[in-house]
């Protein structure tokens, strides 16, 4: 049974007033395997992040389902919704969403108190996992205080800390420069190489051939996929350079 | 080009009206309050009323208190406002906008906001003072006969304050602006926390201003006189007030975090699932709204005060009214025949009159007072150039003195009993440089209700031996008989007639206070009045009673007051939450997808709330028990006697402004929650 498993979703926005639809999702079909390092690809406005949104139970499908380990996230009732994000998603977003008025260590520390585990408890999960992600140096410090590179490096940290069963990542490169890009993604195969399920958002070939597995999505459904297989990273950029030059019409 | 400025500067408003229509709205508030107080402090009619002059003084101190908390006010939610316009600031700067120009952007915009604000408020203010006028006719009838004027000098006042408001923000902003290059002001805000010693500096002068507040507060003599009134404890009661105002900011803007700070630094409580979000962000938040929780202590204590005040007033004043049987009368009679006068009334009336007390009538006199000594001997030049204030003292002989209380004062000369408050103490002098020690005396609740509220100098021996002795003396003072004033600083044959005078018309009077049944009572005063020639007659509860309507008018302009002093914590206690509102959604929105429930949001913001209510109204009601001796003398100088506790009255107005607080903290924060939850998109 795979880890993920998205059936027929659909997504329409409609404006409050005019009535207005958007056709966000027109029907998309997809399952992540556990270990699996998923990345979904497409153009602005292809809909990859409400499609995102949807998995993570953010936002409600208008049709179709979404399983997690079997379970219909349609099922969960609304006053669980919260505890199984919490316990099951970990995320990374592109403009890090660290919280400002916490210090790095409280951020990462976050989820794991708010899912009420022992202080002591805590640092043994955070500093060592902290230490990996090479910013155990700036738990004290602030967000305002560092670089671009260490917040995302932080962000990864805090959705990585409660051993989510899928790490959810929208854009995570998407404000930082090619330096720290390459170090993310970096850490990034680190953490899957740890057995970490991974489904990455991004527009960015370069953070796709990291992944073991590159779904496209154009028109609001998938459309194309391709495995990486033994293929080195570069080799991998290659061959989604040449699928995206054949199936979105030459861009990268 | 100058119209470019004014329609950016008009633009900015008009696109964030959701912001500054409220902002203006709750400015112009503190305007309408402003000018009511000022009009109040200067209304000429005021003297009208009974109580007049000290609820003018009164007024005015409100009304620098208010000035005070309105500036800081005004400042800290324009931080708010404009902390969302640094970015437009950075980019028509970067389109080729100078500095100056931009300067003069931002003068405009508050030149707009100052004037308009102060217009609103100048024009409630007129109305309002107006219904009140009505009110106070509508309610009061013709108890009170007052008049509510125009007063041009204080629309003239509010609108510079507004003024100098405004300027003075202009001139942070513009400060600000040349301090940072657009670049910085096009990054948002940095935030967290900033660590330093200066926090705990500053909350331990806070601790210290707060202290020297509360001891200068305490330093007020217990009994309030109008000489002291007007001068010194006025202005040791303003000063203190205004250490209070700054002490209060320095302990939430620094104090606050400096406890949170250290309350974080126990892990095992700090990292629990109700504790992390609610500390962290406080620790966060209070930097900010501190401002807005120092501005609702002020304002909650204001409200407390002013209620302790009412509350006492009007208990004191039923009390009083209780304490004197509704039957009681007190006559005087002339000459030596008062025993067997009021032995023929009582017989004539069934009986039913009984004799509660006798005392002698005597003549009061007037002495003068500097400095904490009182003399007797004052040239004409020292009481003008120097400022020696009047007092009246009230004569009692140690007999009357003994009859009245049950106890014997215990003096010989040359000493002299005293029943009065400070600063009158220490040496008494005449002409020739004796020195006379004064004896306090308890103060008798049953000589003051005879006595009435002078000084009062009990003196041994009887009166004709003390007249014998001071004129023999070339004792000084002026003596006031029957409404004639004897000099007594004239030829040995003035003061021969005078002393003649002074004692015919001592032994001439005595005073009776006279218990009748009710019933009896019409009788009693018809009969007196008809029958005995040289008797007066007056009801003490018809006295007590005309009095306490009269200075109903001034209960109900302090209940006006208070009422406004609630409103404007409830709109402060709101602003607070919406600006705060607006600015925490976007982390609340991280921390619901990082698996935050609504229920844990519910209870952080409670959580806030709660602190928020806690923290100023608790500070609040200490510094209204430290106001206890101000505004107990206040009511003494009403005449009206205060025999409860001033405290347990400030633990009751407490408990009515957090219910009140409660009630709109509720409201408030469900605003809050609602911003920070946001609204879901859906189809």
């Amino acid at each position: 049974m795979p880890l993920l498993e998205v059936k027929n979703v659909k997504k329409i926005y409609s404006t409050r007033f005019s009535g207005n639809r958007v056709t966000a999702l027109t029907d998309v079909n997809l399952s992540v395997d556990e270990g699996e390092f998923v990345a979904i690809m497409g153009e602005s406005g292809s809909g990859k992040t409400t499609l995102l949104n949807i998995i993570a139970a953010m936002d409600d499908a208008t049709s179709g389902e979404v399983f997690l380990n079997g379970t219909n996230i349609k099922d969960i009732k609304e006053n669980k919704l919260a505890e199984f994000r919490r316990k099951k998603f970990g995320f990374v977003f592109q403009e890090f969403n660290l919280l400002d008025t916490f210090s790095i260590g409280d951020n990462i520390r976050l989820p794991l108190v708010l899912d009420d585990r022992k202080s002591a408890e805590i640092d043994d999960k955070v500093i060592p996992l902290a230490s990996k992600l090479g910013i155990k140096e700036i738990l004290d410090k602030y967000p305002y205080e560092v670089a671009g590179g260490q917040k995302q490096r932080a962000a990864l940290c805090r959705a990585a800390v409660m051993n989510p069963s899928l790490l959810l990542a929208d854009e995570p490169t998407g404000s930082l420069d090619s330096k720290s890009t390459g170090e993310v993604l970096h850490l990034f195969e680190e953490i899957h190489d740890d057995g970490q399920t991974i489904l990455m958002v991004t527009h960015s070939v370069k953070a796709a051939s990291h992944a073991s597995r590159v779904l496209f999505i154009k028109d609001g459904a998938v459309y194309h996929q391709v495995y990486k297989g033994d293929l080195s990273n570069h080799e991998f950029y290659n061959k989604i350079s040449d699928s995206l030059q054949v199936l979105l019409g030459g861009s990268r | 080009m100058r119209n470019i400025y004014f329609r950016i500067a008009f633009n900015a408003i008009s696109k964030k009206r959701i912001v500054y229509i409220p902002y203006i709205f709750s400015t112009a508030i503190m305007g309408m309050v402003l000018y009511l107080l000022i009009s109040l402090s200067r209304d000429v009619h005021m003297t009208d009323l009974i109580g007049g002059e000290v609820f003018a003084v009164l007024a005015k101190i409100g009304a620098i208190i208010f000035f005070i908390l309105s500036t800081i006010f005004s400042i800290y939610i324009s931080f708010f406002i404009t902390r969302g316009r640094h970015k437009e600031y950075a980019v028509l700067n970067v389109l080729g906008l100078e500095k100056k120009h931009l300067t003069k952007i931002i003068f405009i915009e508050n030149m707009i906001l100052s004037v308009s604000s102060s217009v609103i408020g100048i024009i409630g203010g007129i109305v309002f003072y107006k219904l009140i006028e009505l009110a106070v006719i509508k309610f009061l009838g013709g108890l009170i006969n007052y008049e509510m004027s125009f007063e041009p000098m204080a629309v003239a006042i509010v609108f510079l304050s507004y003024l100098l408001v405004y300027s003075v923000i202009s001139v942070i902003q513009v400060a600000l602006l040349y301090l940072s290059r657009p670049v910085e002001y096009m990054k948002s805000a940095s935030k967290g926390e900033r660590k330093g010693k200066l926090y705990v500096l500053f909350t331990l002068a806070g601790i210290a201003i707060l202290a020297i507040a509360y001891k200068i507060e305490y330093s007020i003599p217990p009994d309030l006189r109008i000489t002291n009134f007007i001068g010194k404890s006025t202005r040791q009661f303003i000063f203190s007030s205004i250490l209070i105002v700054a002490a209060t900011f320095l302990l939430f803007i620094f104090g606050s975090v400096t406890v949170l700070s250290l309350v974080r630094k126990n892990k095992r409580f700090f990292y629990r699932k109700n504790n992390f979000i609610s500390l962290s962000t406080l620790i966060f938040r209070m930097r900010r709204s501190a401002i807005g929780l120092g501005t609702i202590c002020i304002l909650s204590t204001l409200a407390i005060v002013l209620a302790s005040a009412l509350i006492s007033f009007a208990v004191s004043a039923d009390e009083y009214l209780n304490s004197i049987a509704p039957e009681t009368f007190i006559a005087r009679f002339a000459g030596f025949n008062g025993d067997t006068d009021l032995a023929s009334i009582i017989g004539a009336t069934g009986g039913n009159a009984k004799v509660k007390r006798v005392y002698e009538s005597f003549p009061f006199f007037m002495a003068y007072t500097n400095r904490d000594k009182f003399y007797h001997e004052v040239s004409e030049t020292a009481i003008t150039e120097a400022g020696f204030s009047a007092e009246y003292f009230s004569l009692i002989d140690e007999v009357s003195y003994t009859a009245l209380t049950g106890e014997d004062p215990d003096i010989t000369y040359p000493e002299f009993g005293v029943i009065m408050g400070s600063p009158l103490s220490g040496t008494m002098k005449d002409a020739s440089d004796q020195t006379h020690k004064l004896i306090s005396l308890k103060d008798s609740e049953s000589v003051r209700s005879v006595y009435g509220y002078n000084n009062i100098l009990v003196f041994p021996g009887d009166p004709e031996a003390l007249l014998n002795y001071y004129l023999g003396n070339d004792f000084r003072f002026i003596v006031n008989i029957e409404q004639k004033d004897y000099d007594m600083r004239q030829s040995p044959e003035e003061l021969a007639t005078a002393k003649e005078d002074f004692l015919n018309e001592y032994y001439s009077f005595r005073t009776y206070v006279v218990n009748v049944d009710a019933s009896y009572a019409e009788q009693y005063y018809v009969y007196i009045n008809t029958n005995v020639s040289g008797a007066s007659i007056e009801s003490a509860t018809e006295d007590a009673v005309n009095f306490i309507s009269a200075i109903k008018g001034l209960f109900f302009l302090c209940s006006i007051i208070m009422f406004l002093f609630i409103i404007m914590m409830v709109v402060t206690l709101y602003y607070k939450n919406l600006f705060e509102g607006i600015e925490d959604a976007p982390n609340y929105e991280i921390m619901r997808k990082l698996g935050m429930d609504d229920k844990l949001i519910n209870r952080t913001v409670y959580t806030h709330m709660i602190i928020s209510l806690v923290l100023p109204i608790a500070l609040a009601a200490v510094h209204a028990m430290f106001s206890e001796r101000y505004v107990i003398g206040i009511i003494r100088m009403f005449e009206v006697r205060v025999t409860h506790s001033f405290q347990w009255l400030v633990i009751l107005s407490t408990v009515i402004v957090t219910i009140i607080y409660l009630f709109i903290g509720i409201i408030a924060s469900g605003t809050y929650i609602k911003i920070v939850k946001g609204k879901k998109q859906e189809v």
